[in-house]
């Protein structure tokens, strides 16, 4: 306890640079044990992603343009009430995609013009649109084509959704059943406006010539050192029998590295962020060292004189820095942990807290204050007691 | 009596800007065991050059040294330091006792450098402080006391020890006149008591007077340095 009280009181002589020491201890002990955390979870993270490619490394093929891609817009969100006219007759599902439809063919232009699209499938897949029946097959009514229109339009045609009388009407020269009407539409946005009252659905007249039946195929390799021998395998195949389609090939192991790659870039920085926080604060302790010892020179020539070996006297400021050292680390230690914590809590990160990252940097800390010391400690096998404390 | 300090021809130089300057002459002298000595001198003769020397705080550049009849003069600075543990106790004019220490822990500075952490070593002290009758001031600091009780401490420092030689360089140099004789009886009763040779350096001659041999710089340089002195 006496020994303790002469350490401290010893470190306490040298108030200002023994905070400063301190003080980059233990900031450096912080960002270390952050880091050591940040690190340790990202080589987890990195291992099971690793594990996970290896489990499932595939090669998937987009080919495009996709018509069916274009397709995929909604009207889903939109009530459509059959009209009795036609509810008998609702029977079979429509494969059938809704495109451009206009009122005035020549101008191509109109009071109700609104570009329509719609897959069914994936209406019938939400769930979504009719409120009794069914759409039409096409097929079924191959010379009379029908119609799904907007609230307004119903409206401006005066026609009656609940009225049992047939109602068509032509659009591009072609007369068209009403199938039904919309339920009116208070704030829908279809393309950005509130167009739905104002629309008229109908079925696609044209098919596009490359209407292609897939957008995507999924090639599953067992062996991940294969992915790149069988995406030429899949090019060259593609090649030969799709000359006219385009295609990307995303191998995911591929991508899987570009992110491992990427993730290593980030370690790499901050790994060197956690060396140069070691090195600023090593080479502190160092300087505070050299200050201190010529601070308390003339200590250390009296020490000497009074039959002190230099071995005594490095052996006490070593003790001193050890100390400091660990009161420093430990406090560093707490205070990265916390910084862990919190980061994870509030930043919603996605690692697991490792709590011994603090130990880690602890030793690793109190091990480059005791190195940092090693220099400045040997300036006083060098120092000659009487000139120490005659201050020559 | 028995020769305890025999020095043959030691000289001093120290090298300044390529120069060698001669801080001291060859010189000679013997101090037997159980002595009181006084060396005098004019300031820049050597003495304290020579005190230190003898102290083994300093070396020499050339000479022979002899303590107890064994040649120190080329020793390590390690054997010097167990040297200085063993066999000195050191008495300085400015004191110099560790700042931020109290009294009673520079006092037990030197017993725990000779003997290690000790619980009977805080007691040591505080009697050594009480036989220098300051040990009402244990637990202050060193800016706390007068000149004449900071030297007293330090004579405490120098003795806990019990060396067999007690070196002090102008001991009283910084103290006033009542101070200065309290402080030289003292050395003159650790001297009597416990046998202790005790050599200082002052250019006092009333302290000087009051020890058993007086040694003036003068007389210690080998002829052909007196000659040059003289000159």
């Amino acid at each position: 306890m006496h020994k303790l009280r002469t350490i401290i009181k010893g470190i306490l002589s040298q108030r200002t640079r023994s905070m400063l020491s301190g003080i980059a201890t233990l900031c450096a002990t912080a960002i270390i044990t952050c880091l050591i955390a940040f690190f340790y979870a990202t080589t987890q993270q990195m291992a099971d992603e690793m594990r996970t490619i290896q489990k499932n490394t595939k090669i998937v093929v987009h080919l495009h343009p996709s018509e069916q891609r274009q397709s995929q817009i909604t009207y889903q969100d939109y009530l459509t009430s059959v009209r009795p006219a036609f509810k008998d007759r609702a029977i079979a599902a429509s494969k059938k995609t809704y495109v451009h439809v206009y009122l005035d063919d020549k101008k191509r232009s109109g009071d109700y013009f609104e570009q329509i699209a719609c897959d069914h499938d994936y209406l019938l897949a939400h769930n979504l649109s009719l409120s009794s029946g069914r759409f039409f097959h096409e097929s079924e009514f191959p010379q009379s084509p029908f119609v799904v229109i907007g609230y307004d339009v119903a409206k401006k045609l005066s026609i009656d959704e609940q009225s049992s009388d047939p109602v068509s009407f032509f659009v591009a020269k072609q007369s068209h059943d009403v199938l039904g009407v919309i339920n009116k539409q208070q704030d829908k946005f279809f393309y950005g406006q509130n167009n739905a009252n104002r629309t008229i659905y109908t079925h696609l007249k044209t098919h596009h010539a490359n209407l292609l039946a897939l957008d995507e195929i999924t090639v599953q390799i067992s062996n991940p050192q294969e992915s790149e021998r069988v995406s030429d395998q899949v090019r060259l195949l593609l090649r030969e029998k799709f000359p006219n389609v385009n295609y990307q090939i995303t191998d995911m192991s591929q991508t899987a590295k570009q992110i491992q790659d990427y993730i290593a870039k980030i370690r790499f920085v901050l790994l060197a962020f956690g060396c140069i926080s070691t090195l600023v604060a090593s080479i502190n302790i160092t300087n505070s060292m050299y200050a201190i010892i010529s601070e308390r020179f003339q200590e250390i020539g009296i020490r000497l004189a009074i039959g002190a070996t230099a071995t005594q006297v490095k052996r006490l400021l070593l003790t001193e820095t050890l100390l400091l050292a660990l009161v420093s680390s430990a406090l560093g230690m707490v205070l990265g942990e916390l910084s862990n914590m919190i980061l994870i809590k509030y930043l919603n990160w996605d690692y697991t807290w490792h709590i011994f990252a603090g130990p880690v940097s602890f030793i690793m800390m109190t091990v480059v204050c005791l190195l940092s010391c090693y220099a400045p400690l040997l300036r006083v096998d060098k120092i000659n007691p009487i000139h120490a404390i005659q201050r020559v | 009596m028995s020769k305890i300090i025999k020095i043959r021809n030691l000289k001093k130089n120290i090298q300044q800007h390529s120069r060698t300057i001669t801080i001291l002459p060859s010189c000679s002298l013997s101090i037997h065991k159980g002595d009181m000595v006084a060396i005098t001198g004019q300031s820049g003769a050597g003495k304290s050059t020579l005190l230190n020397i003898i102290g083994c705080l300093d070396q020499p550049s050339s000479g022979q040294y002899y303590l107890n009849q064994h040649d120190i003069t080329d020793l390590s600075c390690t054997a010097r330091s167990l040297l200085r543990k063993e066999t000195f106790g050191y008495i300085f004019q400015q004191y110099w006792l560790i700042n931020h220490l109290t009294v009673v822990e520079n006092v037990e500075l030197a017993l725990l450098y000779r003997s290690g952490h000790c619980r009977s070593n805080r007691e040591k002290a505080r009697n050594a402080l009480d036989q220098l009758g300051i040990l009402s001031h244990a637990e202050h600091y060193p800016c706390q006391l007068s000149g004449g009780q900071q030297q007293r401490a330090s004579i405490a420092r120098a003795i806990i020890t019990k060396p067999n030689i007690l070196i002090a360089d102008e001991p009283t140099g910084a103290l006033d006149h009542d101070n200065s004789m309290q402080i030289m009886q003292i050395l003159k009763e650790i001297n009597r008591s416990h046998g202790t040779t005790v050599i200082l350096v002052t250019h006092d001659r009333e302290i000087a007077g009051m020890c058993n041999k007086r040694l003036p710089m003068e007389t210690l340089f080998t002829k052909k340095e007196q000659l040059y002195a003289q000159a």
